[in-house]
């Protein structure tokens, strides 16, 4: 067959096939270039796994009320949360800044203290966990607690209330591990690992699980320089941790969360001049990084830190002229937060050059937060 | 103890026996623990005697990181000061410094400049024929700007000004040569 007079056909088929696989095959997936909304953006190539979409300055002002809003919620979620029930209003009896169960409260301690023997780990700086381990019950009939001694963890039995005749809450320590630390020439035993849980009515109110704290040994007075310790309160989980990232450089993290409105986050990466912890003072930072997220918003200083503490008494002028305070939604930075030392107040400077003092969404929250707390501890 | 006392006593004995033109000076606080370290207080100075009553100052301090959060700075001052001898080994002297400091934070260029003018009144211990401690407490006037590119607010290009006693307390060890 002559060539030539097969090469159109050839030709023809081989466009025919491109045209074919380039008809069957997927659609183009969503990018962050393709000029419309679609995969996770929220908006035009924006938002989602894209970059974040810009905000204007009245949704970020918007922002930022949304963010006290919601930290007000979780707040009073935690009020209206069983364990904030049981202890101020059950066990306690608080109102009006009054304690009124306080009496009935000391005679429990009082009583418990002939069983367990607080006076023991004050003699020894330490938590005999296997000398006081037992199940601890209060009886309502004598108003003594009993002790039985079988068992491998502590365990209090006792009512959330006076007039409560049921043993309906508990507190229980089931594992605990000390270390011989020095303080100020002094031997303490200090807890490296430590789990309990406080429950009523069969419901976790409180849990603390304490572990991997490590005691700096290299001096006379050891502080824990590293931990990792996690505390439920109803509804709230708070974790906290410590690393020591080599002798003079630390990481701090704390977080508020409970899986809805309470998202709060706390970073302090910090370095020291020396590693001279015994000695520690305003002085002795080298560096400190801090940053405060809470929800979207984050509020940020990573540089100046170090160098302010270092100054007694800092002016306004001072304060501004070496901290990097800056307000970020969606890790963009949305304002600016300086002293005016005119108004001697905290002022936010937004990217149209617009400012309005701070004051104007913090005393608000402050006043409702006094006004959720006010049953309790009488602001008003 | 009893060795440090021996030595500046031996030392003490063969001072005043000649005359240095040069001295270099250190900040006691960076290597003295129990000395605080003030800001105003810089690292390095050097002090030429023209003769036995004026000397010409100087001194620096540098600290630059490339830490994209760290704030470099650099300072550095010059001036002029009189020799009042009180005894063999104590000396007053008072003076003036004219001075320049900047700092930069790496991240987003702001810029913080210090001009000033510092009016002293020093007193020196001399040990021997070489070292000395001294300290000099001096009444700062100073001009402060920052310049922010990268600031929301309109008026970030702030000036302000600063008048201070400064240096109390500081202490300094000097080489003589």
């Amino acid at each position: 067959m002559n060539l030539q007079a097969v090469k159109p056909l050839l030709s023809a088929f081989f466009l025919a096939s491109l045209f074919l696989v380039s008809c069957e095959s997927e659609p183009l997936a969503p990018s962050c270039t393709d000029g419309i909304q679609n995969g996770t953006e929220t908006g035009i190539d924006c938002g989602g796994d894209c970059p974040p979409c810009a905000t204007t300055v009245e949704e970020d002002k918007e922002n930022i009320q949304k963010t006290f809003d919601d930290m007000l919620l979780c707040i009073r979620n935690i009020k209206e949360s069983k364990g904030v029930d049981v202890l101020f209003r059950d066990f306690l009896k608080m109102s009006d800044g009054e304690v009124f169960n306080e009496d009935w409260v000391e005679d429990m301690s009082s009583t418990l203290n002939e069983v367990f023997d607080f006076e023991r780990i004050e003699e020894n700086n330490r938590i005999d966990f296997a000398f006081h381990s037992g199940i601890y019950t209060f009886n309502h009939v004598t108003n003594l607690w009993d002790k039985a001694s079988a068992s491998d963890r502590i365990e209090f039995h006792f009512p959330s209330e006076p007039l409560e005749t049921t043993n309906d809450s508990e507190i229980i320590i089931d594992a605990y591990t000390d270390q011989e630390v020095v303080i100020d020439n002094e031997t303490w035993y200090l807890p490296v690992q430590m789990h309990g849980l406080v429950r009523v009515d069969n419901e976790r109110i409180v849990e603390v699980d304490w572990n991997n704290v490590v005691y700096d040994d290299n001096a006379d007075f050891e502080i824990p320089v590293a931990w990792d310790v996690s505390v439920f309160l109803t509804p709230v989980t708070i974790n906290t941790s410590l690393n020591r990232i080599s002798s003079t450089e630390f990481d701090f993290d704390a977080s508020f969360l409970d899986g809805d409105k309470c998202s709060v986050a706390v970073e302090v990466d910090f370095e020291l001049l020396d590693d001279d912890i015994e000695n520690l003072s305003n002085s002795s930072f080298k560096k400190v990084e801090a940053k405060v997220i809470v929800g979207d918003i984050t509020v940020e200083s990573l540089a100046g830190i170090a160098e302010l503490l270092a100054i007694d008494n800092p002016t306004d002028n001072q304060i501004n002229s070496l901290l990097d305070l800056r307000v970020l939604f969606n890790e963009v930075k949305i304002a600016d937060l300086e002293i005016d030392t005119e108004l001697e107040a905290l002022v936010l400077y937004y990217k149209d050059s617009s400012s309005e003092n701070a004051e104007s969404y913090w005393r608000p929250f402050m006043e409702d937060l006094e006004d959720l707390w006010d049953e309790f501890f009488d602001f008003n | 103890m009893l060795i440090v006392l021996g030595f500046l006593l031996s030392t003490i004995s063969y001072s005043q026996e000649g005359i240095t033109k040069h001295q270099i000076g250190l900040n006691a606080s960076k290597f003295i623990f129990f000395f605080n370290e003030e800001a105003n207080n810089l690292d390095v100075s050097y002090r030429y005697s023209m003769d036995e009553s004026y000397s010409l100052r100087s001194a620096v301090s540098l600290d630059y990181s490339s830490d994209e959060n760290a704030i470099s700075d650099a300072a550095i001052r010059l001036g002029l000061d009189k020799h009042f001898l009180i005894s063999n080994n104590w000396r007053f002297y008072s003076g003036f410094d004219l001075g320049y400091a900047q700092g930069v934070l790496n991240s987003n260029d702001r810029t913080t400049r210090k001009y000033s003018v510092e009016l002293l009144a020093g007193f020196m211990f001399k040990i021997g024929k070489h070292f000395s401690l001294s300290t000099e407490p001096s009444f700062v006037f100073e001009r402060n700007t920052i310049h922010n590119p990268n600031s929301f607010n309109p008026d970030e290009n702030e000036a302000w000004t600063e008048l201070s006693l400064r240096n109390i307390g500081q202490v300094q060890v000097n080489f003589h040569f």
